[in-house]
């Protein structure tokens, strides 16, 4: 790199856009581990917060909030991955068709809609149409907004296999749906799994949509921990955070690692 | 970005079973969305029933109600309602600082992080990507956690002797500003990377052979030619921002409203008024729309 | 050569890359002088350390050890955007956002003229590069032949002391470079700039400059005129990068007086000059177009023949087996005095030889 595109003073930025990117999280994470009842004062390192998110008072609706949020971003992210992938080949490898730009525009559609107007219109549409709000209006709402980040890393590994792999396999007379099952799934695998893990993260992560359409009484982790921090930040709060964040994290790093790993093969 | 998942792929190998693998993409998302977004336009234009719900009458009520004081339909004549538009505008001028802020920091980031040797690149990359996966509400959360009076953030400044007495920072717009970057930065970050990454450094060269100095030619030349990721990554930030309800309702407390804090009001809070949500709802995605329109027509332009 | 006559000074320039057993010489200990007002042509193999040498001339590059003078002064510690240097870029570097007339001016712009100023000297630029009626354009509505000219102008718009042209002509076709080779020879000549272009292509170095560095695997090989290097090339790398040549290992016969006499394969005997070998042997170049083909001579046999218009290449063999190339001139009207499989005999006049130092 020539010396040209070196700014000084751009370094001290990046190291302060990433300080004010992590030292919340730390902290939270730090704090966690307090002794003490006062978030304020630093008592000495503990488990007893963890403990109590697991067995305390409020763990029932924690562990609840938990697999609901759990059993939802699987079954949202599952079935966004399925629609994705279709909508992707779909919209890459059969050539062009009538509505294809809208088509594309629809798949993008949710990430253009503001997450509030989602979460508005979702609950106008269940409430005028009589749907009783519980699980399955948060799990549709979530298949919805989950399909363009699964078709995402889907296509654009898709894009990147060339035609003539499930050409090839039709020329040695696989049908249509071997060439996709023998050849073209196995090498979109690793786009897949990304877009499913996106997907996954998204879901489990969503606030608004969720409490917009939840049914009374069903909540989800992050509706579960919004309705705590509302009476003040407590120290499990700070356990559990840490615990999902650390999911987060590993999320991300295996849809990462799996990106590359696509990225050498092809 | 989203546009490069378009086009290409030359097989239709799958071109006579392009219906039924379109098919659940249209299904979901327009049934569970677009559907559902045009119901709430015609919910805007019924009348509110007590505590949720709404009675099938037509009735302007939610738009009159949000621009005008007295009412379009008075005797006396109707006066501009500053109320909502003061929230639509503190919310764009919020909005709006948060994506300076980001493009402030967002920019010097993105390029430091592509002049990198494409080993280390990735590891930049990854840092700041992370945070965006984790949970936004726990990210506001912790924000909040960190600048609450006697906070890490106030005992920090304290103990370094910068302050003597903790400032307040919850509850203010600094702290709906500093949620929102928080929340958005990553966002402006990888659209300028990808505009940086693509950045032909012999225009550097040739500008500085043209005697221009370092921030010349930061301004003359790699500024105009990067702007498309400037402006990606700006609406990228300035939507969500807009709409945002956990950074206003966490950070900004009961004074500091924004859209999003009005439109939950009307669902979920006392207001209990569902054309008018709706109605503010539908002014938002408008404003929305109308940007993202913009943004299109002038891309198009950039390439044809 | 008097002192004030010399523009640019390259003095035992090194350039290393990398740090530890990663590092890679770039440049070993380059030195030569270019004079003002001259075309001169940095000429080398890709890979051969050229283009970081004129980029430590552009001020792109720093020196790793030696010297860069320009008219006395050393350069080293000024920054690109204080050099009285201009760069025509490889790849021409427009900017994408700027119009011709623009992007022609803004270098007279950034240092400090008037407006008024710099449109007279962006209309001047224009006519000389005759794009008069491209001034409103963007980069992306030109020709490649068009920005070659674009890349030109603006570099010379700021009338620079030295202009660099980094193998300005490698993205153009075969007719438009050698229109262009023709044009900024007269641009040179009518702004008396000193000249320094970068190419790998010998033949274009050969045309078109008064001089030339030889450079290979970061050291200068030969410094020159043009028909310095091709008829008295100082070793095999420079005989055989500039022009064809056959090689011989030729045994020394005599060593003394007026030359060299050496015998080389087939038992031919020819005076070579050059330096004088030290052992009883050492390796020679013959040119092929300084082989006769006829009747008389050294016993051959003609391989194969490539008519090429003004002139035939023979492949033929010696007796024992040695391939030679031949290159004759076609003369109007007659045919190839041979054809593949025909016995021929090989003579070489006088001069033809030249030995090799390394």
């Amino acid at each position: 790199m020539s010396p040209i595109a070196r700014y000084p003073g751009f370094l001290p930025v990046t190291i302060l856009c990433l300080v004010i990117l992590y030292a919340p999280l730390l902290v939270v994470m730090v704090y966690s581990f307090n002794e003490s009842t006062s978030i304020t004062r630093w008592g000495s390192f503990s488990l007893v917060w963890y403990a109590e998110v697991f067995s305390g008072p409020e763990s029932a609706i924690f562990k609840a909030a938990a697999w609901n949020s759990l059993i939802i971003a699987i079954a949202a992210a599952t079935s966004a991955t399925v629609i994705a992938t279709s909508a992707a080949l779909a919209m890459l490898r059969a050539g062009t068709f009538r509505g294809k730009t809208a088509s594309f525009a629809l798949i993008n559609l949710p990430l253009m809609v503001p997450e509030i107007v989602t979460a508005v219109a979702t609950l106008i549409f269940f409430s005028a149409i009589g749907f009783q709000r519980g699980l399955l209006t948060i799990l549709l709402a979530h298949i919805v907004f989950c399909i363009p980040f699964a078709y995402l890393p889907i296509a654009a590994r898709l894009q990147g296999i060339e035609a003539h792999f499930e050409e090839a396999a039709m020329d040695l007379y696989a049908t249509r749906w071997q060439a996709l099952r023998l050849v073209l799934l196995p090498l979109m695998l690793p786009g897949i799994m990304a877009g499913f893990l996106l997907a996954f993260i998204i879901s489990l992560d969503d606030f608004i949509i969720t409490n917009f359409v939840k049914g009374a009484g069903i909540e989800t982790l992050p509706t579960a921990i919004f309705g705590a921090v509302k009476q003040g930040i407590k120290p499990n709060i700070m356990a559990i955070s840490t615990l999902m964040l650390l999911v987060s994290v590993l999320v991300v790093t295996a849809s990462y690692f799996l990106s590359k790993l696509g990225n050498h093969n092809s | 970005m989203a546009g490069l998942a378009e086009s290409g792929g030359s097989s239709s190998a799958f071109a006579p079973a392009r219906l039924w693998l379109m098919l659940p993409s249209w299904v979901l998302i327009g049934f569970f969305l677009l559907l559902p977004v045009l119901m709430m336009l015609i919910y805007s234009f019924l009348t509110k029933e007590f505590r949720g719900g709404v009675i099938w009458e037509f009735s302007l009520a939610s738009y009159d109600k949000f621009f005008f004081d007295r009412g379009l339909f008075g005797d006396e004549p109707p006066r501009i309602e500053w109320t909502y538009l003061g929230i639509f505008w503190r919310s764009a001028w919020q909005a709006g600082l948060a994506t300076l802020l980001c493009l402030l920091v967002g920019f010097p980031t993105a390029w430091f992080i592509a002049t990198r040797p494409a080993r280390s690149r990735a590891i930049w990359l990854f840092l700041v990507t992370v945070p965006y996966w984790v949970n936004l509400l726990i990210r506001t959360v912790s924000m909040k956690f960190m600048i609450r009076d006697n906070g890490p953030v106030n005992e920090w400044l304290m103990a370094l002797g910068v302050l003597d007495a903790p400032i307040t920072m919850i509850n203010t717009n600094f702290a709906v500003q500093l949620g929102l970057f928080y929340s958005y930065l990553p966002f402006m970050v990888l659209p300028i990377y990808a505009a940086v990454e693509r950045y032909n450094f012999a225009l550097s060269e040739a500008a500085a052979d043209l005697y221009a100095s370092r921030w010349q030619t930061l301004r003359l030349v790699v500024l105009p030619v990067v702007k498309p990721g400037i402006v990606a990554g700006s609406i990228l930030v300035f939507v969500p921002s807009l709409g945002a309800f956990l950074a206003p309702d966490l950070l900004g407390g009961a004074k500091n409203w924004m859209i999003g804090s009005l439109i939950e009001d009307q669902f979920k809070g006392a207001a209990g008024n569902w054309p008018f949500g709706a109605a503010v709802a539908m002014v938002l995605l408008s404003i929305v729309l109308i940007v993202l329109f913009l943004y299109a027509r002038s891309q198009n332009r950039v390439s044809g | 050569m008097k002192r004030s006559e010399i523009a640019v000074e390259i003095a035992g320039v090194d350039k290393v890359f990398g740090t530890g057993p990663g590092q890679s010489v770039a440049l070993d200990n380059i030195s030569f002088t270019v004079a003002d007002n001259e075309f001169f042509t940095l000429l080398g193999p890709s890979g051969c350390g050229k283009t970081t040498l004129l980029r430590i001339m552009a001020g792109f590059e720093s020196l790793s050890g030696g010297d860069v003078l320009l008219f006395g002064t050393r350069l080293a510690d000024l920054p690109p955007n204080k050099r009285p240097i201009n760069t025509v870029f490889q790849n021409y570097a427009l900017f994408p956002h700027l119009s011709v007339a623009e992007y022609i001016g803004c270098g007279r712009r950034m240092l400090g003229q008037g407006r008024a100023e710099s449109e007279a000297r962006v209309a001047e630029m224009l006519r000389l590069v005759q794009l008069d009626a491209m001034a409103g354009r963007k980069p992306a509505q030109l020709s490649g032949g068009q920005q070659q000219r674009v890349a030109l102008a603006r570099a010379l718009a700021p009338a620079p002391k030295v202009l660099l042209l980094d193998e300005p002509l490698s993205a153009l076709d075969l007719k438009l470079r050698q229109q262009m080779r023709i044009e900024l020879q007269q641009i040179q000549e009518e702004t008396g700039i000193t000249f320094i272009f970068v190419t790998h292509d010998q033949e274009e170095a050969v045309a078109m400059a008064v001089r030339s560095a030889v450079m290979s695997a970061g050291r200068r090989q030969q410094f020159g005129s043009a028909e310095e290097i091709y008829e008295t090339p100082r070793n095999r790398f420079v005989a055989d990068f500039i022009g064809e040549t056959n090689f011989f290992e030729a045994a020394v016969v005599s060593n003394t007086g007026a030359g060299t006499r050496v015998r080389i394969a087939g038992g031919l005997e020819v005076d070579a000059a050059g330096p004088r070998p030290d052992g009883a042997k050492t390796m020679i170049s013959i040119r092929p177009e300084r082989f006769d083909l006829g009747v008389e001579g050294l016993p051959c046999t003609v391989d194969k023949l490539v008519y090429l218009g003004t002139d035939t290449h023979y492949h033929v063999r010696l007796s024992d087996g040695t391939p030679v190339m031949v290159r004759a001139q076609n003369h109007l009207g007659a045919a190839h005095a041979f054809a593949p499989g025909d016995s021929a005999a090989l003579s070489v006049g006088p001069g033809a030889a030249r030995v090799l130092a390394d």
